[in-house]
């Protein structure tokens, strides 16, 4: 898969905010477009994959997300590798959605954490790393503390959970956060969720947080619950159960 | 009861009311624009009664200023075009009526707990029987202009047509020189515009404007019967 646009508007709008700016509506409205209302943040990383898992994560959301049709939010970074083609990450999910169904909105956020830069053949790079902008999205909001300062990867986390509770207060959205893998970051991500009451569905089997700290020895409560990567028809059944995918 | 924002000029829009206005059935905008304190009470009359049967089944959002007048000394309800959104709204639960109102002066908040814009032959206070009321101004020490109104709408409406899917209407009745600057602008980016014949002022002006006619084909002159029939033929759902 080659980095890319692949989002179906064949174009990926770029919005940049500072931290105390109200969230753009130009995304809301876009959120708005979805058939069916309801909104799933795809949170966590890859971290310690094997390239021979990735095809087997796709394949977990093709099949979990069946009959889903609203949006589909994640990080709005994309990762590639050394031939240059992206390397499937949790970012990469609204996107693989999409692909599958064109009626699903996919979006991302991200805080912006280095200087960006544009690079050889005018690519915009995020950060030093060659973290990129995922082409994948419909929108992207990236989020900034100022011209100058830089954020830590948390960063977006006030913007994206302001965003998802206004969609569900005042639209009627049903949010829901899926975790695979992760980090400190993502931790943050499933407690905020928890105290909102928004459904969390943790994949385990997927290493790092979802085995440990929001494994099912550690994190648990009535909006918890944890799906095994081998079955994702579970995940399937409790997105239907939670309203957050329509038959 | 009416959920107040204020924002200042240069402020980006609100995802809230966005999604506020959402919540209506069919994805269409009809802004009304139009006179309201030069219209005669009787005309008034006639033409919101008019105005209210056409789009009494109207399903989208209505756009309009959020002022109510007030008659002095009898306290009755001028019969403003501002108070369309809010008649259908009383009877009809798929419409928003959202309202935008320039603050000029400062607001007092009177002993009774209305909000009152102005005071000088009529009072102009806050309509309280719209869905959402946007305060607009420059800063906190600086009010803005009527032009205010329109030119936020537009701004609105603009982002919904861009972002989302939604269509749009302008309905002009009657009105001076500020709703002529809203109704070429809206002309020039060849967005439907509805003029009511016989409505007064600078509509009729231009809707016996042949010229006018002529360089802008997205202009309609109607009469106020045929407003759902027009909206109708634009995609509404009415």
């Amino acid at each position: 898969m080659p980095h890319v646009v692949t989002s179906p508007t064949k174009e990926v709008k770029f919005i940049v905010i500072n931290r105390d700016e109200n969230f753009p509506g130009a995304m809301t409205l876009m959120a708005l477009q979805a058939p069916y209302k309801s909104i799933i943040r795809f949170a966590g990383g890859c971290k310690g994959m094997k390239p021979e898992d990735k095809p087997q994560m796709l394949e977990f959301f093709r099949v979990a997300c069946a009959g889903f049709r609203g949006v589909a939010m994640s990080g709005a970074t994309s990762s590639l590798n050394s031939l240059n083609e992206v390397d499937p990450m949790i970012t990469d999910i609204p996107d693989y959605l999409a692909r599958t169904n064109p009626e699903i909105i996919s979006l991302g956020t991200a805080p912006r954490t280095a200087c960006m830069a544009f690079k050889e053949n005018m690519q915009l790079h995020l950060d030093d790393w060659g973290t990129r902008p995922n082409g994948g999205m419909r929108c992207i909001v990236l989020i900034q503390d100022g011209g100058e300062n830089k954020l830590e990867w948390n960063g977006d986390l006030p913007a994206y959970f302001s965003f998802m509770s206004s969609l569900q207060k005042y639209s009627g959205f049903h949010p829901a956060l899926v975790v695979w893998n992760g980090g400190p970051v993502t931790i943050e991500e499933a407690l905020l969720a928890k105290d909102k009451g928004w459904p969390i569905f943790v994949i385990t089997g997927t290493g790092r947080a979802a085995d440990n700290e929001l494994g099912p020895d550690h994190f648990t409560g009535a909006n918890v619950y944890h799906v095994d990567k081998a079955h994702p028809e579970l995940l399937n059944n409790l997105l239907i159960a939670n309203e957050v995918i329509s038959l | 009861m009416a959920d107040l924002f204020m924002i200042n000029e240069s402020q980006q829009s609100s995802q809230i009311i966005s999604l506020k206005l959402s919540n209506a059935t069919d994805h269409f905008f009809v802004r009304l624009t139009g006179g309201s304190g030069k219209i005669s009470f009787k005309d008034g009359v006639r033409g919101i009664t008019s105005l209210m049967k056409e789009l009494s089944q109207f399903k989208g959002i209505i756009i309009s200023g959020g002022t109510r007048i007030i008659n002095k000394p009898d306290l009755k309800v001028h019969p403003s075009i501002q108070e369309v959104g809010s008649f259908i709204k009383a009877k009809n639960p798929h419409v928003r009526v959202f309202g935008i109102v320039p603050r000029q002066e400062v607001l007092q908040l009177r002993k009774e707990g209305v909000l009152v814009l102005e005071e000088e032959t009529q009072f102009t206070v806050i309509n309280p029987d719209f869905d959402v009321v946007l305060i607009v101004q420059k800063n906190v020490d600086d009010g803005s202009p009527w032009e205010t109104e329109w030119r936020e709408s537009f701004r609105i409406v603009s982002q919904f047509r861009s972002y989302s899917d939604y269509r749009c209407a302008l309905i002009a009745y009657n009105g001076g020189n500020i709703t002529k600057d809203e109704i070429r602008v809206w002309a020039a980016y060849k967005w439907p515009v509805l003029l009511i014949k016989d409505s007064g002022r600078v509509t009729d002006e231009l809707a016996n404007n042949p010229e006018f006619l002529k360089e802008n084909p997205t202009v309609s002159v109607i009469s106020v019967d045929e407003i759902r029939s027009s909206l109708r033929r634009l995609g509404a759902k009415i």
